[in-house]
C-alpha cells in the first residue's frame, strides 16, 4: 500500500526510565528514547534502514504493564533498535545490568578490533571510539592473539576496505541490498570469520558506494580520496547543497587549508534522507579542486591571455556591450545560485536593455510554463519526493534515472520496496530501474512520441467514457489527431509489442494515481514540443493533474535549472513567470529596478546562437554557461562563439567555451559563495560559504552587482541575503523564501 | 516403565518405508479420519493431547497451530524442521529413514488443519539417504492420492516439497531455517515482540506453521487414537505428555534410539541402552550438546520430563542423550563442545560471534598447558555475557554446556591448569578419547578459511 502522505499516527503510552511519554505506535524504542534525551548506544542500527539487532549494543531492559498495573519484566534484555513501541511498554536504559551488558558487548567487539585509532581515518568521529569512551570497559581481558586480516584492500576507485577494523555490523551490506539495490557487498563466511566483501573480490561499482563509508561505524570502509588527507579535528565543516544534478541533496563540505577534502551527506528527510551519490560525493570534490581554476580576470591578446584587473575588465566589457547597443545576449549556467540568476537577468534586462537571455541547452526551448498552466494548471514539475511513496504507479519515461536523478531513483526504489508502489520504465536501453520495474518498455531510440501517442490512443478507448469526458471534455479532436495510432502502428514505430502496450495501458487505467518522471530523452527529442504536449494530455486524460500524489514531472537536469526558470532567465518571462509583454508586470519591475524593461520577448538559446552567426548579436555574455559542452548541438555553439564579436565568459573553471572568450571573469564555485538553489521539486535551499575565493575570483552575484553599479549607477545589493529579500518582494512564489524562513532544510514553493 | 514404542513401533518391519506396508499397519487412517473432521476439531485434538515441541524448546504445539489466521487470503505454509544438527541427536534420521510416511501423514494433517497450500520438509544436508526415502514416499503418496489435488475427495489440495540444507547447524533454528528456505543467508530473523510470529509472517511473509519432525510424526497417532489417549502417556509428569525418542550415545553398550514415555527415570533409559560402558557413570547430557550436563549424583533421581529435568538443572532438549563414563576428561569435552559452537556461529550478533571464539581460544590455551587460574572465572563471565544477550538461542546453547562443565567439574579444570595436563593423561582407559597429537579440526586463527588472503608477514 502506498504510504498516506499526511497520515496521523496513533499514539501510545510508554515509559522510559520512569518518564512517561507518548510516541507514535510502532516507533522503535531507540528512536523513542531520543525524545527524552536518552542516548542509547548503537552500531548496526541506522535510521533509514531496516533494523536488524545484530550488534546487541542497544540492549535495554523491557517490561510490559499488565492490566492490573503491575509491570512484567522480560527475562532477557532486548535490543531496543528492533523493538516497536506498543501500549504499556516500560524500558530501563540505565540499569546496572544494562551497563554491564554494554561493557560486555564492547569488550567482545574490541577483542579483534585493532587499536590503531591514531592512524585511522575514523579516529575522532568514530562511533566505536565514542561508545567505548562512554560505555566501554577500561581494559580488556583478552590476551589471545588478535585476528589479522589484510589492511587497506581497495574495493573500488573510491572505497578502501580494512577488514581488521570491521565489527561486522552489516550496515554496508544492508545498504547495498536495501537502499541502492545493487547488492554488491555481502557477508562472506560465518562466525568469527564473517567479513563484508564483494563477491569473488570484484570491484565495488555501485553508484552510491560513497554512502557505505559514511555509515560504517568504524574505520573499516574509508574513502580513498580522503584517506590520510585530514583528521576530523582539523577540518572545517560547512552546510551546502549539491550542484551535480537537480536533486538538491543536502551536503556538508569538509575543508582543510582552503581546500574541500571531503563531502558528506547532511540529513534532510524530505530530500536525500542521508544519502548521496558518488557523483556528488567524489566527483564534486574533483570538480571543486580541479587544477584549471580561473583566478584572475583575463582578456584575449592575440593567442595569449593577458591578466587584467577587475576595473579594467568591467570597463572593457561595458564599453563593448555599449557599442553593441542592445544587440547583446546572455546565457546563464545552471550552477548559478538563485540570487546570481536574478541579478543576471536584471542586469541584462534593465542594464543592457536585452531580453535575449536563456539557460536551456536542450532541444526543448518552448514556453513550458504556459503549456503546463494551460493544460494541467500546475507547474511543469507537479510533485515532490514524498509523493513518490504516496502514489500508486511511478512511470519513468525517457530517463536513465540512476544517472540523471540518483536521489529520485533511490526514493522510487524505496517506494517500490517499502510501500509496494508499482514502477514502469520506458527507455531505449537497459537501465537500473528495470531491475524493480513491473513494466519494462524498451522502445526504439527516438520513438518516444509514437509511444505516448500509442498509449493515448489505447487509453482513450480503455478509460470509461465518463472519465474521459470529465478529464478531457474536448477529446474529439484528440481522437481525430490520434486516429492512426493503433497498437499495431505503435508496434511498428516503437518496437514494443502491442500486447505489452495494452497491458501497460490496463495498469495505468487501473491505478488511482500515476506519477510520471521524464528525463533527458524528452528534452532532447527532435519533436520535444509535441512530446511534452502529449505527455501533458496523457496526464490530463488519466486525471492525474488533479491528484495530489500523481502528475507529470518534467524533471530539470541542471542543479538550479528550476531556479533559473523561476528567476526569469527566459527570453519571454520575468521573475515569477510574468510575461515580458505584460504591461503591469513590467511596470512593477521597472519601479523596483529603477530602469525600464524591454517589452519584446527575446531569443532563446538556439536563437541567440543563430543570431551570433548572423551578427544580430554582437556581444555574448556566458555566465557559468558552457554551450560547447552542454548544448545539444556543440558544432552550432562552437561556430556561434567563433562568429560572435565579443564573448565574455564568467566561470569558475577554464571551460571549453572559455577558449572562445574575449574576456574571462573568474567566478566562484558553490563552496566559495553563498546563496540558494531550487531543486526539481521547487524546494529552495540555502548553501553557505565554506571557503575563501581563490585569487581574485568573485562570487557570481557580486560580479553582476558590480556591473549593475557601473552600468545603471544605482546602489547594488551588498550580500545575497539582500538579493533574496528583493526576490521575495517581487516574486510571489518566493514571497516566504527569505533566509530566515528557509533555515537549514529549505522550503518548497507552490 | 520400560520402552514405549509409539513412533518407532513398526520401524523394524521390513518395507515399512513403503506405502503398502505402512498401510497394512494402519497408515493413512488418521488422515482419512482427519479429513472428515472440522479443521478446528483437529487443532482441538492436538490441544487435548498436550503435545509439546520435540525440537528443543518444548513449546505447546497447538498454540502454533491455533495461531495461524483462520480467515485470510494469504497462502499458508507448513514446514517440517528436519535439520537435525544437534550433536548427539539422530532421532529424525530414523523417523525419516524408516517411517517417512508417518511424517508425511502428519504433515498433511497439519496442512489440512491450518489451511496450508503446501509443506516443506527441510532436511539436513548430510541426510541424503533420508531425503531419498522421503522423496520416494512422497512420490508414492502422490500416486495414491494422499497428496496433490483434491486429496481423498475432500477438496483439499496439498503439496510437499523437500529442501536440503547445506550443512549449517544454525539453519535448524526456526527463523534461520525460514531464511535459508527462502534462499537467503541462513541467519536468524527477528522474533516476537520485535517482529510478528511466524504464524503471522513466516516464510515469504505468509503464515507459517513450523514444527519438528518428531512432533509432526506424533500427529497421526494423536488423530487416530484421540488426544485424550495420547495425554494419558506420561501423565505422571507435571506437563509433559506422550513419548519422546532419546538418541542415546556415548559410553553405553547399545547406543541407539529409544522411545520412552515421559515420566521414565533417566537411569532406566541408560539401562535400556545396555548400561554405562567402560566404567562408572560420570555424567549425562540428556538433551543434546546444548544442554547442561548432569553429574552422576543428579542423574540418580532425574525423571524424564520437560519440567522435571529442568528442576535438576538440565533440559529435555532434542533428546540427544550423551553418556560419559568416569574416564572422560571434561576439559577436552568442553573444548570440543565450544569448538563446535564457534564453528557453527553464524556471525550475526556480537556476543555469539566473538564470545564463542574467545571461549575456544581460552580452552585451547588451557589444553596447551598455558592456562591461568583466572581463566576459569573468565570463562564463566564470558558465558554470562553471551547467555541471553545473543540474537538467537545458539549463543545460549554455546554458553550453557561450558558453564555447567565448570560448575560441576571445576576441580578438573583447576587440575589441568595447575599441572598443565589432564587428570586422565595417564589413564589408559582415557587415551583413546583424546584427539591424536597435533589434531586441530577447526582453528579460528587459520587462514584457509578466508580465501584470497595470505597471512600478514
Amino acid at each position: 500500500m502506498p504510504r498516506a502522505k499526511n497520515a496521523q499516527p496513533k499514539l501510545v503510552n510508554i515509559e522510559i526510565n520512569g518518564i512517561p511519554l507518548q510516541v507514535p505506535e510502532g516507533e522503535l524504542l531507540v528512536e523513542a528514547a531520543k525524545r527524552i534525551g536518552e542516548d542509547i548506544p548503537i552500531f548496526c542500527y541506522h535510521k533509514y534502514m531496516k533494523p536488524v539487532g545484530m550488534c546487541r549494543m542497544c540492549l535495554v531492559e523491557v517490561g510490559y504493564k499488565q492490566p492490573d498495573g503491575s509491570v512484567r519484566k522480560m527475562p532477557k534484555p532486548q535490543a531496543s533498535c528492533t523493538l516497536p513501541c506498543t501500549e504499556g511498554l516500560v524500558a530501563w536504559t540505565q540499569s546496572e545490568q544494562i551497563i554491564k551488558d554494554r561493557r560486555a558487548v564492547l569488550e567482545f567487539l574490541l577483542i579483534n578490533h585493532p587499536l590503531d585509532c591514531p592512524i585511522c581515518d575514523r579516529g575522532g568521529e568514530c562511533p566505536l571510539q565514542n561508545n567505548t569512551q562512554f560505555y566501554g570497559p577500561p581494559i580488556s581481558r583478552y590476551i589471545e592473539i588478535k585476528r589479522h586480516l589484510p589492511k587497506a584492500f581497495p574495493l573500488s576507485k573510491y572505497v578502501m576496505l580494512d577488514l581488521e577494523r570491521c565489527i561486522q555490523c552489516g550496515r554496508c551490506v544492508r545498504f547495498t541490498e536495501e537502499i541502492s539495490g545493487d547488492a554488491q557487498l555481502a557477508l562472506l563466511f560465518r562466525g568469527a570469520q564473517t567479513q563484508p566483501h564483494t563477491f569473488q573480490l570484484t570491484e565495488f561499482t555501485s553508484r552510491f558506494s560513497g554512502n557505505v563509508i559514511e555509515i560504517c561505524p568504524v574505520g573499516a570502509l574509508t574513502s580513498r580520496t580522503y584517506r590520510f588527507r585530514a583528521r576530523p579535528w582539523d577540518i572545517v565543516t560547512q552546510k551546502s547543497i549539491c550542484t551535480m544534478c537537480s536533486n538538491g541533496c543536502n551536503l556538508y563540505f569538509d575543508s582543510r587549508a582552503g581546500k574541500v577534502v571531503r563531502i558528506n551527506a547532511r540529513e534532510n528527510p524530505e530530500v536525500n534522507e542521508t544519502w548521496t551519490c558518488d557523483k556528488g560525493k567524489f566527483e564534486q570534490v574533483e570538480f571543486l579542486n580541479a587544477p584549471n581554476r580561473l583566478t584572475q580576470p583575463m582578456r584575449r591578446n592575440g593567442t595569449a591571455w593577458e591578466p587584467i584587473s577587475w576595473a579594467q575588465a568591467y570597463e572593457l566589457m561595458l564599453e563593448r556591450f555599449a557599442r553593441a547597443r542592445g544587440a547583446v545576449g546572455g546565457l546563464a549556467g545552471t550552477r548559478l545560485s538563485n540570487e546570481a540568476l536574478y541579478l543576471f537577468q536584471k542586469l541584462m534586462r534593465a542594464g543592457f536593455q536585452s531580453n535575449h537571455i536563456d539557460h536551456r541547452m536542450t532541444r526543448y526551448q518552448g514556453d513550458l510554463w504556459a503549456h503546463a498552466q494551460s493544460l494541467l494548471n500546475k507547474p511543469p514539475v507537479a510533485n515532490e519526493y514524498r509523493d513518490l511513496e504516496a502514489t500508486h504507479l511511478i512511470f519513468v519515461f525517457g530517463a536513465d534515472l540512476i544517472d540523471e536523478q540518483p536521489m529520485v531513483f533511490l526514493r522510487a526504489r524505496k517506494a517500490w520496496r517499502h510501500y509496494g508502489v508499482k514502477v514502469a520504465v520506458a527507455y531505449p536501453v537497459a537501465n537500473a530501474v528495470e531491475e524493480f520495474a513491473e513494466t519494462r518498455l524498451r522502445y526504439r531510440a527516438g520513438s518516444e512520441l509514437a509511444l505516448v501517442k500509442g498509449l493515448l490512443y489505447i487509453l482513450l478507448d480503455k478509460l470509461p467514457a465518463e472519465t474521459v469526458a470529465a478529464n478531457l471534455p474536448d477529446h474529439e479532436w484528440l481522437r481525430a489527431l490520434l486516429q492512426d495510432c493503433t497498437p499495431a502502428w505503435t508496434q511498428d514505430h516503437t518496437g514494443i509489442a502491442a500486447e505489452q502496450l495494452l497491458a501497460f495501458a490496463d495498469t495505468i487505467a487501473s491505478v488511482p494515481s500515476m506519477l510520471i518522471l521524464t528525463g533527458e530523452k524528452v528534452w532532447n527529442h527532435p519533436e520535444s514540443e509535441e512530446l511534452v504536449k502529449h505527455l501533458m494530455w496523457l496526464t490530463r486524460l488519466t486525471g492525474n493533474c488533479h491528484q495530489e500524489s500523481g502528475g507529470l514531472n518534467l524533471l530539470p537536469l541542471g542543479a538550479n535549472e528550476q531556479g533559473a526558470s523561476d528567476m526569469g532567465v527566459l527570453p519571454n518571462r520575468l521573475p515569477g513567470y510574468a510575461l515580458v509583454e505584460d504591461e503591469a508586470a513590467r511596470e512593477r519591475f521597472t519601479q523596483a529596478w529603477g530602469a525600464p524593461v524591454p517589452s519584446t520577448p527575446g531569443l532563446n538559446t538556439d536563437g541567440i546562437l543563430q543570431a551570433c552567426l548572423t551578427g544580430e548579436i554582437q556581444a555574448l555574455y556566458l555566465a557559468g554557461a558552457n554551450p560547447v559542452r552542454e548544448h545539444y548541438d556543440p558544432t552550432l555553439a562552437e561556430r556561434a562563439l567563433r562568429a560572435c564579436e565579443f564573448v565574455v565568459v564568467q566561470d569558475s573553471h577554464m571551460t571549453e567555451s572559455a577558449e572562445y572568450a574575449d574576456l574571462l571573469l573568474p567566478a566562484c564555485t558553490v563552496a566559495e559563495s553563498e546563496g540558494t538553489y531550487t531543486n526539481w521539486e521547487r524546494r529552495v535551499q540555502r548553501f553557505w560559504r565554506a571557503l575563501e575565493p581563490p585569487g581574485e575570483s568573485k562570487p557570481d552575484w557580486l560580479i553582476f552587482a558590480e556591473l549593475w553599479l557601473r552600468q545603471v549607477r544605482q546602489t547594488p545589493p551588498f550580500n545575497p541575503r539582500e538579493v533574496m529579500c528583493e526576490i521575495a518582494s517581487l516574486v510571489p512564489q518566493y514571497a516566504e523564501c527569505t533566509y530566515e524562513a528557509l533555515g537549514d532544510s529549505g522550503k518548497r514553493w507552490g | 516403565m520400560g520402552e514405549y514404542r509409539l513412533l518407532l513401533k513398526h520401524v523394524d518391519v521390513p518395507g515399512y518405508d513403503t506405502l503398502e506396508v505402512y498401510r497394512q499397519y494402519g497408515g493413512y487412517e488418521a488422515l482419512e479420519k482427519a479429513l472428515q473432521m472440522e479443521r478446528q476439531a483437529v487443532i482441538d485434538e492436538v490441544k487435548k493431547s498436550g503435545l509439546r515441541g520435540r525440537g528443543g524448546a518444548g513449546f505447546p504445539a497447538w498454540i502454533k497451530w491455533n495461531g495461524i489466521p483462520k480467515d485470510d487470503d494469504k497462502p499458508h505454509y507448513v514446514i517440517c524442521n528436519s535439520d537435525e544438527g544437534e550433536p548427539g541427536t539422530f532421532k529424525d534420521f530414523e523417523l525419516m529413514y524408516k517411517a517417512p510416511h508417518q511424517l508425511i501423514e502428519g504433515m498433511i494433517i497439519a496442512g489440512y488443519a491450518v489451511r496450508a497450500k503446501c509443506g516443506y520438509i527441510y532436511i539436513r544436508g548430510e541426510y541424503v539417504e533420508c531425503a531419498r526415502k522421503v522423496r520416494r514416499a512422497i512420490d508414492e503418496a502422490y500416486k495414491a492420492g494422499y497428496l496433490g489435488k483434491n486429496i481423498l475427495g475432500s477438496g483439499f489440495d496439498y503439496d510437499i516439497y523437500i529442501h536440503m540444507g547445506a550443512g549449517s547447524y544454525e539453519c535448524g533454528e526456526e527463523s534461520a531455517l525460514m531464511s535459508s528456505l527462502m534462499g537467503e543467508r541462513g541467519m536468524p530473523r527477528l522474533k516476537f515482540p520485535h517482529a510478528p510470529l511466524p504464524t503471522i509472517a513466516g516464510v515469504w511473509d505468509c503464515p507459517t506453521l513450523i514444527n519438528n519432525c518428531e512432533s509432526l510424526s506424533c500427529v497421526p497417532h494423536i488423530i487416530r487414537n484421540g488426544g485424550e489417549w495420547y495425554a494419558q502417556l506420561g501423565a505422571s509428569t507435571k506437563n509433559s505428555r506422550g513419548t519422546k525418542i532419546f538418541s542415546v550415545s556415548g559410553h553405553v553398550n547399545r547406543p541407539g534410539n529409544y522411545e520412552v514415555e515421559f515420566g521414565t527415570p533417566l537411569m532406566e533409559l541408560i539401562e535400556m541402552a545396555g548400561g554405562v560402558a567402560g566404567g562408572k557413570l560420570k555424567g549425562i547430557i540428556p538433551g543434546g550438546s546444548s544442554m547442561p550436563i548432569l553429574p552422576a549424583e543428579k542423574c540418580e533421581n532425574a525423571i524424564i520430563g520437560y519440567e522435571e529435568l529442568m528442576e535438576v538443572g538440565s533440559m529435555v532438549g532434542s533428546g540427544g542423550c550423551m553418556v560419559l563414563n568416569e574416564h572422560t576428561c571434561i576439559v577436552h569435552f568442553a573444548w570440543r563442545t565450544a569448538e563446535f559452537y564457534a564453528h557453527e556461529s553464524c556471525g550475526k550478533c556480537t556476543p555469539c560471534r566473538e564470545g564463542t571464539r574467545w571461549m575456544v581460544q581460552i580452552l585451547e590455551r588451557i589444553l596447551q598447558g598455558k592456562g591461568r587460574m583466572e581463566d576459569i572465572d573468565l570463562l564463566l563471565e564470558i558465558c554470562d555475557q553471551i547467555d541471553g544477550r545473543s540474537f538467537c538461542a545458539l549463543g545460549d546453547a554455546a554458553a550453557w554446556p561450558v558453564r555447567a562443565f565448570i560448575k560441576n567439574f571445576r576441580h578438573e579444570f583447576e587440575y589441568y591448569i595447575q599441572h598443565g595436563r589432564s587428570m586422565y593423561a595417564d589413564n589408559p582407559e582415557s587415551q583413546k578419547m583424546f584427539p591424536p597429537k597435533g589434531y586441530q579440526r577447526y582453528n579460528p586463527m587459520r587462514y584457509e578459511y578466508t580465501f584470497g588472503y595470505a597471512p600478514r608477514k
